[in-house]
């Protein structure tokens, strides 16, 4: 059954090279096709600035820029472990009793389906606007937040029958069955849920500036909005690259984060090994 | 050494019967007696109740009737092994961390245990394994580490539910010839549920034929080929004597 999965796995050319070479490629053919359009026709730099003109202003702004991009990062970051922490913690108690799951599941899936844009104004209210990190925390954390509990729920569930089974046969302790049956189980789902909140925490956490961003707040998203209306363009798009640029990074953490953790036995690693 | 005083088996099952929740009666009135040391098959068409005989034997479900016993000196936590029809191998641990597993349950601690764990990769021939993982096996190397599992606490009853049923023929005859001799070093009884006249016969001193609707034991040969057996017993006529007869029985069986 596992081999088979393997075995179908369609063979990719120089995996490896193709991996990084292509995008590369593309992505350079794309930026001197911007710069030579814009060049060319003369767009105005509050209309779409040339790439070289955002670096530039990469370059000059780098101080204000890395500082926006040094608060978004915390709250980002900050979000993603608490989320990691509670969505775990609160998955696997809400799986070891079938009354406490049915309890409680709706409400979650209630949280999940809340846009957190519309929760925002409220929570904004309740921390004060002296504390706006903090709702921005939370909403960014309310984000993140369900993919890993839905995840780590339905991970703690997918215990194989027969393995439990030995489970039963060896006397385990429910503590034991958790820790060496369910906990490594779930980890494959766990991971995955992880890298969508990944992502989703830094989309929360903009978004969050976005509602309730004041002058307190000073993260990349109200950098946006600031240059925004000041038509600052070029600092616009400096500050989005620099979001793209973080996005990427904690995707690609987290990749290998699932990939150093699942490399030897899961399914969803196991192409890259032929 | 118990052979000798059919008086006292190793379990004694008296009248068991099994009624699942769905009001399907899956035993009625099993009577069986396994002695020490013994190699005994269930043999019998799908669905007359071979797995759950098993699994009551193994303390995996309630009968609804009956009595199962340990009579000699009783069951101790660790006499008892199962191997299922799938490895049920862990795939995020090692061979021998699967290996370890029942030990690792009983709160033995890994260096203290680690000869143990040795001894049972060595008795299924995987030694050189250990640190592989169950995805890099192959199938019959799958099944002989869930072997190994079911060994390493040195059980006196292993319990195997057709365990070779998902290999290849030539993976199986090989495994078949292996676990004769596993069986003979180790020293235990195996229960072997099968619906394979041939592997009955070749492996077992006895075989028990099961009927289905409700499941119950209609007949019973005894192999008496002596031990160890090997490839030219497969081809002798003796051998095919006995699977013609045991064929004779399971028609019997499913004719109801
Ligand atoms: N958990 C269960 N719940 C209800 N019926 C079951 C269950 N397990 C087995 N049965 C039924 O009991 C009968 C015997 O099953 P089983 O012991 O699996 O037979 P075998 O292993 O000989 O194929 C079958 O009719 C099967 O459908
Ligand atoms: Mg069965």
């Amino acid at each position: 059954m596992s081999a088979t999965s393997a075995d179908d796995a369609p063979v990719r050319p120089g995996t490896a090279a193709a991996d990084w070479l292509l995008p590369a490629l593309g992505g350079a053919i794309f930026l001197g096709g911007w710069e030579t359009l814009v060049r060319l026709l003369g767009v105005p730099k509050f209309i779409l600035p040339a790439p070289s003109l955002i670096f530039e202003t990469l370059v000059k702004d780098r101080a204000s820029l890395l500082e926006a991009l040094g608060f978004t990062a915390t709250i980002t970051l900050s979000a993603f472990v608490l989320a990691m922490l509670s969505g775990i913690a609160l998955g696997v108690a809400l799986t070891q009793n079938r009354m406490v799951e049915r309890t409680f599941w709706p409400y979650a899936v209630m949280m999940q389906v809340t846009p957190v844009i519309a929760i925002a104004p409220i929570i904004v209210i309740w921390v004060g606007l002296d504390r706006v990190w903090l709702a921005l925390l939370i909403l960014a954390w309310l984000v993140a937040f369900f993919p890993i509990l839905s995840n780590t729920a339905a991970g703690m569930k997918s215990v194989d029958h027969g393995l439990s089974n030995v489970f039963d046969l060896c006397g385990a302790s429910r503590w034991k069955r958790f820790r060496y049956l369910q906990l490594p189980g779930a980890l494959p789902y766990i991971l995955a849920g992880a890298r969508i909140s990944s992502g989703l925490s830094v989309i929360g956490a903009v978004v969050a500036e976005f509602v309730a961003g004041s002058g307190s707040a000073t993260g990349l998203a109200w950098v946006i909005v600031e240059s925004g209306s000041l038509l600052n363009v070029p600092r616009m798009f400096a500050a989005l690259f620099l979001l793209s640029a973080f996005g990427i990074t904690i995707w690609l953490v987290m990749s290998a984060v699932q990939r150093a953790l699942l490399r030897r036995w899961h399914e969803s690693e196991l192409a890259r090994e032929n | 050494m118990d052979m000798h005083h059919p008086a006292e088996p190793l379990l004694r099952l008296r009248g068991v019967d099994k009624v699942y929740a769905s009001g399907t009666v899956a035993l009625r009135g099993l009577d069986l007696d396994i002695g020490e040391r013994q190699f005994i098959s269930l043999l019998g068409p799908s669905g007359c109740g071979k797995s759950t005989a098993l699994r009551l034997i193994a303390g995996l479900g309630r009968h609804s009737g009956g009595s199962i016993d340990w009579p000699g000196r009783g069951f101790v936590p660790g006499d008892l092994g199962f191997v299922f029809q799938e490895p049920t191998l862990m795939p995020w641990a090692s061979v021998w961390d699967n290996v370890f597993l029942p030990l690792r349950l009983r709160d033995r601690p890994r260096a203290q245990v680690a000869a143990e764990v040795d001894a049972a990769l060595d008795l299924v021939g995987l030694s050189g394994f250990a640190k592989a993982f169950p995805r890099e096996l192959s199938g019959g190397m799958r099944m002989r580490v869930s072997i190994a599992r079911a060994l390493v606490m040195k059980p006196r009853l292993l319990l195997m539910d057709e365990p070779f049923a998902a290999l290849d023929e030539i993976t199986r005859q090989k495994l078949c010839d292996d676990l004769l001799g596993i069986w003979r070093k180790a020293g235990c009884t195996v229960v072997f549920v099968t619906h394979s006249v041939y592997e009955s016969v070749y492996l077992s001193a006895r075989i028990v034929v099961m009927a289905a609707r409700p499941g119950r034991i209609i007949g019973e040969m005894a192999v008496e080929e002596p031990y160890p057996r090997d490839r030219s017993f497969r081809l002798s006529p003796a051998y095919a004597e006995y699977c013609r007869q045991v064929s004779g029985l399971l028609d019997q069986a499913m004719g109801g």
